[in-house]
């Protein structure tokens, strides 16, 4: 009878996926593409689901949730992964995780075949769970209404097993392409996926409301509340570790399990359809499991005295509660969840095995010519017999060994498993300078922690020595213990190893990337991976080939592997959109057009099997990686030598402007040198004329009187001292200038100082009339500086000072005060003045005033130069103050604190 | 009786002055002082020289304005003009003779020379 159903249920299935096929040839959807994208998604509620969640429910609680809260929390960045992921799928023709792993580590064919290897060593236990599950469900449903032997069951599940396969081979292979999307075997998922939640809401529903009238009355019941209350709580915190890391590993689920990566990522047709799937996958997750609870505590209740496995509640509690037609529908459903599962995971592990382990083989070993003509029918048929090897692998799997182990520890064993490669591909897509060795290493050691932490403890009845090793470590050293590495002992056996492997593997992973170099060929590949949302050129992503390849070895390898027809017009479509002649037969094939088909045939037989096909047609070496690459390197360094140019530019121009104003400085200097040695030698040819005009004067005329003789020697006495005093003066401020002038600095008492220049003065002063004044404080006032030099400033200001007096009652005034660390020294004469304009000039070399009338002023014209300069190598400050007619004053500082200068 | 010729010295420097007016009063000239560019002008216009010693430097007028001022007066532009200065660049020589100087000397000068330049300079008059 429920076989019947079955045969009935899959000849539906059959049908429904001619049907997608058929309209799909036509251009039309039996069913909206996002809807049936994001339905697919829902391959991840398996039997497990079905039967398992509820198992452990009934055990433990809400510690079934964390396996269905993962994707859903994680939702967001899953879908930003996928993206990524879908991205350089599309573009690069790969099909699967393994490619993915192969083509991003450098189109690496041992790695690819390695991580399908691992995949298969994974995954085939959970489809031989589905199967189990199913044989489970059928025993059950036999034993309510026909008594049979094992024989019958272990039949009914082979042939099951065998349609399945039939079905995957009609409409799974299809297309040598593997890039090609299954729109009938996606359809069908998508209306069993329907038939799943249906079903299990349906029976939620009945036990729910109709046995128990309503969900508060499970939950109240006296035996929950006895024995069961604490299925209703959280635990305490030593589980939050392992719900952490259970959150973990559904999340990586999604995106690792060999029939997730098929159907989010192959099987999708546009990006936008990840928005719809990223709210509905939720949605359905959340619905399918409010009743799991529920129906967990109906089955405790109901089976308290006669305890009954309660992975299969779901069909017993309608088979107690006699409703046959209840536990029917619950089995459709189940069988969908399982079946559902197994078809996606058979088509994608198939995929892997073709390409990555069976055609390398047949290639490298040269039992396959790729010329061969019936290489199409060749590669078809290997998938063929794949398919029914992995099933009957699964099979046998199943009936070995199945019986050992939960539903659920098989599931999450086999989620550990394939959480190993999330480094590789996560790590992958983000950091280009992940490589190939750093993939090989994390991978190895990830697994073989997932073998030794999570596998062998549960070996141990096998063999002694197994079991000594599981209780006291690896060659007896107890931190090398399976279940408490490294003394990490409080963890659950689960827990612990997706600790220790994802731990471990990461981080051999990230130290062999760091600390070892990539191949030009896989830094490549990183860049096309990383840099996959970048506007690169999209048509450059295979490294070129330096080679040449003729046109009709193309065509050739391109016929043989997709059919004439196909491939020509994949051929023609491409040239067209690109505006490439293709040439004739035995012209060398544009490389855009050879990187072109080394994508299709990727799709094929994976990119690195493809990569060899081409070298293979090649003559001569590709580029050398490293030109290409160069090529790349050259326009970064391109830019950046840009940038070292535009800033040494500026530096260039900073320099030229600065020595150009250093060369007017220098110019200027030079006019100025000029210009003083020419005012210099005009100032002494005066004094010069007069001296000889009076000289020659004197010798032509004897007869002169001894008055005229008188005047005109003395004058030229007069002169000559002029003369001199003018050059020592010269001298003295070139001296100055130069600084050539040594300073004779000594500590020395100021108002002394001032004494001893006023002294000579007071001759001069008194001839004149003239009062001397000083006010200064009473105490001693040290000043470290040149005595003499100082000695010259004040004698010269107040000479200076004496000198302008006009007034009746002439006075001079010398007054010294220290203020603000500064010796402060005024001279103020009441003489007439000097104009406002002046007081600045007049400390100009050679300036004299020029207001004179009746007699040119005595002097150089320097002096007060002189006084300017002395003041300055004292750090001081010297100016003037008048008031024309009034007064004059001159000031200048002197600071105490000298900063020394060497 | 010969009318002693009249001629303009103008200089800042005392001493200068000295000189120049005991050679040219000596030689027979009627010498007339000026110690800056307004009394030189002046006396141009009163006393009408016939030849001007004139120095460069000087403190409110330099010498070459003065004598482009005289040159370009219609009624003074016959009186001869010598630059006397310790101006010696060949620049300043030259815009002295451009400006319409009869002679330039540098300073120190000879006393013997000038005497009978100017003196060949007056003869002709």
């Amino acid at each position: 009878m429920t076989l019947l159903i079955i045969i009935l249920y899959l000849v539906l299935l059959f049908i429904i996926a001619n049907i997608a096929e058929r309209l799909k040839s036509k251009g039309k959807f039996l069913f909206p593409p996002a809807l049936i994208y994001g339905l697919s998604f829902t391959v991840f509620c398996t039997a497990w689901t079905y039967f398992g969640s509820i198992g452990i429910a009934s055990r433990k609680g809400i510690e079934f949730l964390p396996i269905y809260l993962g994707p859903t929390l994680f939702m967001p960045l899953i879908a930003i992964v996928l993206l990524k992921i879908i991205r350089i799928c599309k573009s690069q023709h790969i099909t699967n995780i393994a490619d993915f792993i192969s083509s991003r580590y450098g189109k690496n064919s041992p790695i690819g075949t390695m991580v399908a290897v691992f995949f298969i060593i994974g995954v085939i236990p959970y489809i031989a769970i589905q199967l189990k599950a199913i044989s489970s469900c059928f025993q059950l449903l036999s034993n309510a209404s026909i008594a049979t032997g094992n024989f019958f069951l272990w039949d009914t599940t082979l042939y099951i097993t065998i349609a399945l396969a039939v079905f995957i081979i009609l409409y799974g292979l299809r297309n040598i392409d593997t890039t090609e999307t299954h729109t009938g075997i996606m359809t069908a998922v998508a209306v069993e996926s329907i038939v799943k939640l249906v079903a299990f809401v349906v029976a939620g529903i009945v036990i729910c409301f109709y046995f128990f009238k309503a969900p508060g009355d499970i939950y109240h019941h006296p035996i929950i509340q006895e024995s069961y209350s604490h299925l209703l709580q959280f635990s305490t915190n030593e589980n939050g570790f392992s719900w952490f890391i259970l959150l973990l590993l559904s999340g990586l689920a999604m995106i690792l399990l060999p029939r997730q990566f098929q159907v989010a990522v192959v099987e999708n047709i546009e990006e936008k359809h990840l928005l719809k799937a990223a709210w509905i996958f939720p949605l359905y997750l959340f619905l399918i499991n409010i009743f799991v609870l529920p129906i967990a505590l109906a089955g405790n209740i109901i089976f308290a005295q006669s305890p009954t496995d309660a992975d299969f509640y779901l069909l017993n509690l309608p088979l107690f509660l006699h409703a046959k037609w209840l536990a029917v529908i619950v089995f459709v459903g189940g069988f969908s969840a399982a079946t559902s599962m197994l078809i996606v995971e058979t088509i994608a592990l198939t995929n892997m095995v073709s390409n990555n382990i069976v055609l390398p083989l047949l290639f490298g070993q040269k039992i396959v010519n790729p010329n061969n003509k019936r290489l199409q029918q060749i590669i078809v048929d290997s998938r063929r017999i794949g398919v029914f090897v992995i099933l009957l692998a699964a099979y046998i799997f199943e009936k070995l060994v199945a019986e050992r182990f939960s539903l659920v520890s098989i599931g999450l064993i086999s989620f550990a498993a394939v959480a190993q490669f999330a480094p590789a591909v996560i790590l992958g897509i983000y950091w280009k300078q992940a490589n190939l060795k750093a993939a090989f290493t994390g991978i190895f050691i990830g697994f073989a922690c997932w073998f030794y932490m999570l596998i062998f403890p549960s070996l141990s009845s096998i063999h002694p020595i197994i079991e000594s090793i599981v209780k006291e470590g690896l060659f007896h050293i107890s931190i090398l213990k399976p279940t408490a590495f490294l003394g990490l002992h409080n963890l659950d056996v689960l827990t612990h190893g997706v600790f220790w492997s994802l731990l471990l593997n990461t981080l051999s992973f990230v130290f062999v990337s760091i600390n070892f170099s990539s191949s030009k060929q896989e830094e490549f590949q990183a860049k096309i991976f990383v840099d996959i949302n970048a506007d690169l050129q999209k048509d450059l992503y295979s490294l070129p080939w330096k080679g040449i390849t003729l046109v009709k070895d193309i065509k050739l390898l391109i016929n043989n592997f997709i059919g004439e027809e196909r491939g020509q017009n994949l051929l023609d479509g491409y040239a067209k959109r690109y505006d490439i002649a293709i040439k004739n037969e035995n012209d060398v094939a544009d490389i855009r057009i050879v990187s072109f088909v080394e994508r299709i045939l990727g799709g094929v037989i994976g990119s690195a099997s493809a990569r060899l096909m081409i070298s293979n047609v090649t003559k001569n070496e590709e580029i050398s990686k490293d030109e290409v690459l160069n090529i790349v390197k050259e326009s970064q360094q391109f830019i950046e030598l840009n940038k070292e140019l535009r800033k040494k530019t500026l530096e260039l121009t900073k320099t030229s402007n600065e020595l150009k104003n250093a060369n007017e400085l220098l110019k200027n200097m030079d006019e100025q040198k000029d210009e003083f040695l020419y005012t210099v030698t005009h100032e002494l040819r005066t004094p010069l004329s007069s001296i000889r005009a009076l000289s020659e004067i004197l010798y032509d005329n004897p007869d002169l009187t001894e008055e005229e003789k008188e005047q005109f020697l003395a004058t030229i006495v007069h002169e000559t001292e002029r003369l001199s005093h003018l050059i020592s003066q010269v001298l003295r401020l070139e001296k100055f200038e130069s600084g050539r002038q040594r300073l004779n600095f000594t500590s020395f008492d100021y108002h002394e100082m001032i004494k001893d220049a006023l002294t000579p003065l007071q001759v001069l002063a008194a001839q004149k009339n003239c009062t001397v004044q000083v006010v200064k404080p009473n105490n001693e006032l040290l000043f470290y500086g040149d005595r003499d030099m100082m000695n010259q400033v004040i004698s010269n200001l107040v000479s200076n000072a004496i000198k302008f007096l006009d007034k009746e009652n002439p006075s001079v005034a010398v007054r010294i005060y220290v203020e603000n660390q500064e010796i402060i020294t005024e001279i103020e004469d009441n003489g007439k003045g000097i104009e406002p304009d002046l007081t600045e000039k007049i400390f100009d070399k050679f300036f004299q005033a020029k207001n004179q009338t009746l007699k040119k002023p005595e002097g150089s014209g320097l002096g007060l130069a002189i006084c300017k300069r002395i003041i300055e190598l004292h750090q001081g400050k010297i100016w003037a103050v008048s008031e024309l007619g009034k007064y004059a004053k001159f000031i200048f500082t002197l600071p105490l604190e000298r900063i020394q200068e060497e | 009786m010969i009318t002693k010729s009249k001629i303009l010295i103008v200089d800042d420097d005392p001493y200068i002055l000295l000189s120049l007016e005991f050679l040219f009063k000596k030689n027979g000239y009627e010498v007339l002082i000026a110690r800056n560019g307004t009394e030189c002008l002046d006396l141009v216009e009163k006393e009408h020289p016939v030849l001007i010693l004139l120095d460069i430097m000087m403190a409110d007028m330099d010498g070459f304005s003065i004598c482009e001022k005289i040159k370009s007066t219609p009624n003074l532009a016959d009186i001869k003009i010598v630059f006397l200065s310790a101006k010696s660049k060949d620049t300043d020589i030259k815009k002295g003779y451009d400006l319409g100087a009869s002679l330039y000397v540098t300073k120190p000068f000879s006393t013997r020379e000038l005497v009978k330049q100017v003196k060949t300079l007056t003869e002709v008059s």
